[in-house]
């Protein structure tokens, strides 16, 4: 067993994801520390043949264990940078290179080939002075603009970088049934002892190799494991061989995303039995998702873009348009209904608008609407459902006067009344758009925070009273209530619950907005809050809790913080 | 007993051998005392925080970390980029004052005067030189390509043609020209090699940063001493230059026959007293950029070994490959004199003092010390430097480099600006004054 060890000198860690680049990279992907250990190998003039087979030998090693801390994204790292290309004077490049050729091609040589290129050394020279004297002379031309950009205001350029700041500074990078020979060994800590940044230049590392066991210490623990969520990017077998390739192209010059293998991660515990991660009763399969998204009329115009708040509305009116296209004894994993009329307690489709919240300028718009179905649907309700879909958008056609040349066109309308009507057209393939894909609801998390309120299904009380102890009450009350929506969802019982008036996630709104539910029936109208669950264990989404969650209101973001091994 | 002096001898050590880092962590407080409201750089957008009490937006550079077990919110209150321009302004400073030496490229606009204020350039930089050390890119920066050395271009001379070879592997042109490069880090991407010029990793990283920060709110309001109402003027531009703006209708300039309505800056305020500074300012309350009470701050500086084991001098400052037997050792000379370069511009720092902008100012809570990192995580240390300690250490490891032939030159390279450079900006400079009578815009 061997391990190599990174410590953050300076206590962060500032790299770009490789498929995400404004997203901070963490932990630092075993491929990168084989790149900062090639170059490395490459400081020296005439890296030697130990240091390379050495390089192989670990690129051969395969994809190592990587134990690391959580980290913390640093919210901003803007960096200006004055710019350094503008002059205010014509450049002689050209002529500098000429003479600089010509003074490394005249050294060495010999007698008449000497004498030769000494002149030309000197024709050169003159030419470059004649050159100087022109391009710097006050004739009257030129940009003043230039010399004002140069002398009195340089004008900058952001350069935004993700920054991560992790609990302890050690990571290490393991490899528990692999032993390097003496050689080996002794290159590979000497490479390590040159390593001095990883990603930006400002994340100073040390690196050292060591060998025998290595413990767990605080840290979390990820394993290569082809039933992997995460991602991390490894050195494949012959990367130092692909790299050199790479340098003849980019030169260290253009910006460039190495070649990589992609290896699946699961995390584990210390002693190396898989985390358990929990699942919510609802299946988290994109390819089982059936989303569409919010579209203009078929013959142009612009999307009706709704509030969140009207999450319930928007999702009963789908569920409304499904159900008149399905077979009155369609399954009660799809309608809710049992036989006898009555509602199922089993988990069933849920109709889940999905908003554009979470991100710093989110409008808590709807972008689209995703029927959800429980985890274990047969394939013959999958069937039925798929049939439903294609009558209703068939019909949908036809009243739109669409002509379709590809089937159903894809197409559906909702009428919300007085909200008005909105147009949804289903995603033939994942959305661009984070917001519509099912990983951004679902990547496995410990911590979750409300987007859609949570329809608490017992009345806690008056958590608005002016009574303290009242308002005390009333929200343990709600917590228990959340935690048993928890439980009752197939989830694990959490760690704990807390109970917000507002979401944490950006652009939602308030829980009070999300009232009365439900907007209609004769039902009791329950209490909406907002919560923040965290787990012991990370959960698989999709969370969606409470009263409502058939309805598109308990739905919760994942927000632990970005660890790039778990999954986009 | 305080801890001992960081010698020439124990930096030299740590160059030559096995360690990773020299590091410093400094505690600091407010100037105004423990729990005085301070007020981190903002930056353009706000972000969401979580805080207890709920969702937070603020335009600080906000973070969480875990210290002791415990989430605790830090907020960046220097970068990287700023403290190593700090940094480098100490050194300038110790260096003008004649208290240290090394290789300095500066650019001298002594002689560029004028007996019109506005076209004088004599007193750019303050002194008349802009250095390599002040300008953004160094040694690599436009305004030295752009000036002259014995009527060359800058790069077209013998010490610019040399700069232009230069690489990790063959570091000394840098060195004996401006070694502040080497410690702080510079990419020659616009000289005659393009994107393959010389590239240099900084060596030195610093950063401050506040801990247990809680976020506040700022107010800001004006009641005007004059007593001038919103209504009062309007305010017009005058006709004579000289006076700027009148109340006065028939002093003021027209357009069109119309007299024009005063502005600085142009837009909705025209004409109103707040355009000339004066009038009432309804009160705000800033909570985004309200400033914050910390429990303490903290900067963290450290000098990377092994960037600076990577530069290679096989030439001596002459020119010269070393004696056989002498290279390694010259190498190593080089490089501590570049170490004791970077402490002691952290120690010069460190006495101008933690003021980092208005309303955010610091102390230190003792002595600067160093400690020399392993690899294995422990360090060797404390050592303490003074700036007297500082001035030592740069003089010896100057000295011991010379003896190797890895001297630095006593007097800077000295460039003037090209004749061209000076007639643009004062060509520009007119330009902008004719238009600021036309315009009525500074």
């Amino acid at each position: 067993m061997f391990a190599l060890e990174i410590r953050f000198l300076t206590g962060r860690y500032a790299a770009g994801r490789a498929d995400a680049p404004g997203e901070a990279e963490w932990p630092p992907h075993p491929a990168r520390v084989f790149s900062a250990l090639t170059a490395a190998l490459y400081e020296q003039v005439n890296p030697s043949p130990e240091d390379r087979n050495a390089l192989d030998w670990l690129a051969q090693a395969g994809a190592p264990e990587v134990l690391a801390p959580n980290a913390a994204q640093r919210h901003l790292e803007e960096v200006y940078v004055p710019v350094n290309d503008v002059n205010a004077l014509t450049d002689i490049d050209r002529h500098l290179d000429r003479l600089s050729t010509a003074m490394a091609e005249s050294e060495g040589l010999e007698e008449e080939a000497a004498a030769k290129a000494s002149r030309e050394v000197k024709k050169l020279r003159e030419k470059v002075r004649e050159r100087s004297v022109a391009t710097a002379t006050a004739d009257g031309t030129g940009t003043p603009e230039n010399a004002v950009k140069i002398l009195e205001r340089r004008p900058r350029h952001p350069r935004r970088f993700p920054v991560m700041v992790p609990e302890h500074d050690v990571v290490h990078l393991r490899w528990p049934n692999q032993s390097p020979r003496p050689a080996v060994r002794v290159a590979l800590d000497r490479l390590c002892a040159r390593v001095a940044r990883l990603g930006h230049s400002s994340s100073l590392v040390s690196m050292r190799l060591v060998e025998g066991e290595v413990e767990v210490v605080g840290r979390r623990l990820w394993r290569p494991d082809p039933d992997g969520h995460g991602f991390l990017r490894v050195p494949l077998p012959d990367q130092l061989r692909l790299l050199d390739e790479a340098f003849d192209q980019h030169q260290q010059v253009e910006p460039r995303i190495l070649q990589a293998d992609s290896a699946r991660y699961l995390e584990a515990r210390p002693d190396g039995t898989p985390v358990a991660r929990a699942h919510s009763g609802f299946s988290n399969r994109p390819g089982e998702w059936i989303i569409y998204e919010v579209a203009g009329p078929p013959g142009g115009g612009r999307r009706t873009l709704l509030d969140l708040t009207l999450a319930q509305q928007v999702a009963r009116a789908l569920r409304g348009t499904l159900l008149a296209s399905l077979d009155p004894n369609a399954p009660a994993t799809l309608t809710g209904h049992g036989k006898d009329g009555r509602p199922t307690s089993r988990p069933h489709l849920a109709f889940v608008p999905l908003g554009d919240v979470g991100y710093p300028y989110a409008s808590g718009s709807i972008l689209g609407v995703a029927m959800i179905p429980a985890r274990d649907l047969s394939v013959q309700d999958r069937d039925i459902l798929l049939e439903g879909i294609f009558h209703a958008e068939q019909a949908a056609a036809a009243d739109l006067g669409m002509r379709s040349e590809t089937g159903s066109g894809r197409r559906l309308r909702l009428t919300l009344g007085r909200h008005g009507v909105v147009h949804l057209r289903r995603l033939a393939e994942p959305a661009d758009r984070k917001t519509l894909t099912a990983s951004r609801w679902c990547r496995p998390a410990r911590r979750w925070i409300s987007a859609t309120a949570v329809a608490l299904g017992r009345n806690p009380g008056n958590l608005r009273s002016r009574d303290p102890e009242v308002v005390g009450k009333a929200t343990e009350a709600a917590e228990a209530t959340v935690g048993d929506a928890c439980t009752y969802s197939g989830l694990p019982a959490p760690q704990v619950v807390w109970i917000h008036r507002r979401s944490l996630a950006s652009g939602a709104a308030a829980a009070n907005r999300f009232m009365p539910f439900p907007d209609q029936g004769d039902g009791p109208r329950r209490v909406c809050v907002h919560t923040e669950i965290v787990f012991d264990v990370p959960v698989i989404g999709p969370v969606l809790l409470g009263a409502g969650r058939f309805f598109g209101l308990g739905l919760h973001l994942p927000a632990d913080p970005p660890f790039s091994v778990g999954g986009s | 007993m305080s801890a001992p002096t960081l010698t020439y001898e124990i930096l030299s050590e740590a160059v030559k051998g096995a360690a990773a880092a020299i590091r410093s962590r400094t505690r600091l407080q407010p100037v105004g005392g423990p729990g005085d409201k301070v007020f981190p750089p903002t930056f353009g957008e706000t972000i969401d925080i979580e805080l207890s009490n709920g969702t937070h937006r603020t335009r600080y550079a906000m973070e969480r970390r875990r210290i002791d077990g415990k989430d605790i919110l830090c907020v960046l209150l220097d970068s990287v980029a700023s403290q190593a321009n700090r940094m480098e302004e100490a050194l300038q400073r110790a260096w003008d004052e004649g208290r240290i030496q090394f290789p300095i490229v500066r650019v001298n606009f002594t002689g560029q005067t004028d007996e019109d204020p506005r076209l004088d350039l004599s007193t750019l930089g303050g002194d008349g030189y802009l250095t390599s050390l002040e300008t953004p890119h160094r040694l690599a920066d436009a305004l030295l390509r752009d000036s002259m050395l014995d009527g060359l271009r800058f790069r077209a001379s013998e010490p610019g043609l040399a700069f232009t070879e230069a690489s990790i592997h063959h570091a000394t042109p840098v060195y004996s020209l401006s070694p502040n490069a080497l410690v702080f880090g510079m990419w020659d991407s616009t000289g005659p090699k393009g994107g393959q010029g010389a590239k240099f990793q900084r060596a030195l990283v610093s950063e401050v940063v506040g801990v247990g920060a809680v976020p506040g709110v700022k107010t800001a309001s004006r009641i005007d001493p004059a007593g001038i109402e919103i209504n009062a003027g309007p305010v017009f531009e005058a006709a004579d230059a000289a006076e700027e703006w009148t109340v006065h209708e028939d002093e003021a300039a027209t357009e069109k026959g119309k007299s024009i309505p005063f502005s600085r800056r142009g837009g909705e305020k025209a004409g109103k007293p707040s355009s000339i500074n004066h009038g009432n300012v309804t009160p705000t309350i800033d909570s985004e950029a309200g400033g914050v009470t910390l429990d303490h701050a903290e900067q963290v500086t450290v000098l990377s070994l092994p960037v600076l084991r990577r530069l290679r001098f096989p030439k001596n400052v002459a020119g010269d490959p070393h004696p056989a037997e002498g290279a390694a050792e010259a190498e190593t000379g080089a490089r501590t004199a570049l170490a004791a370069l970077a402490v002691a511009a952290v120690s010069f720092q460190r006495e101008e003092g933690f003021d980092f902008r208005s309303r955010c100012a610091f102390i230190a809570e003792g002595p600067l010390e160093f400690e020399v990192l392993t690899r294995d995580g422990a360090s060797e240390g404390p050592y303490t430097l003074d700036s007297a300690g500082a001035i030592t250490l740069v003089r010896k490891a100057a000295e011991a480099a010379d003896e190797l032939g890895m001297g630095w030159p006593s007097d800077p390279v000295e460039l003037v600006p090209a004749p061209k450079l000076v007639e643009l900006i004062r060509r520009s400079r007119k330009v902008a004054a004719v238009a600021d009578v036309e315009d009525g815009e500074d």
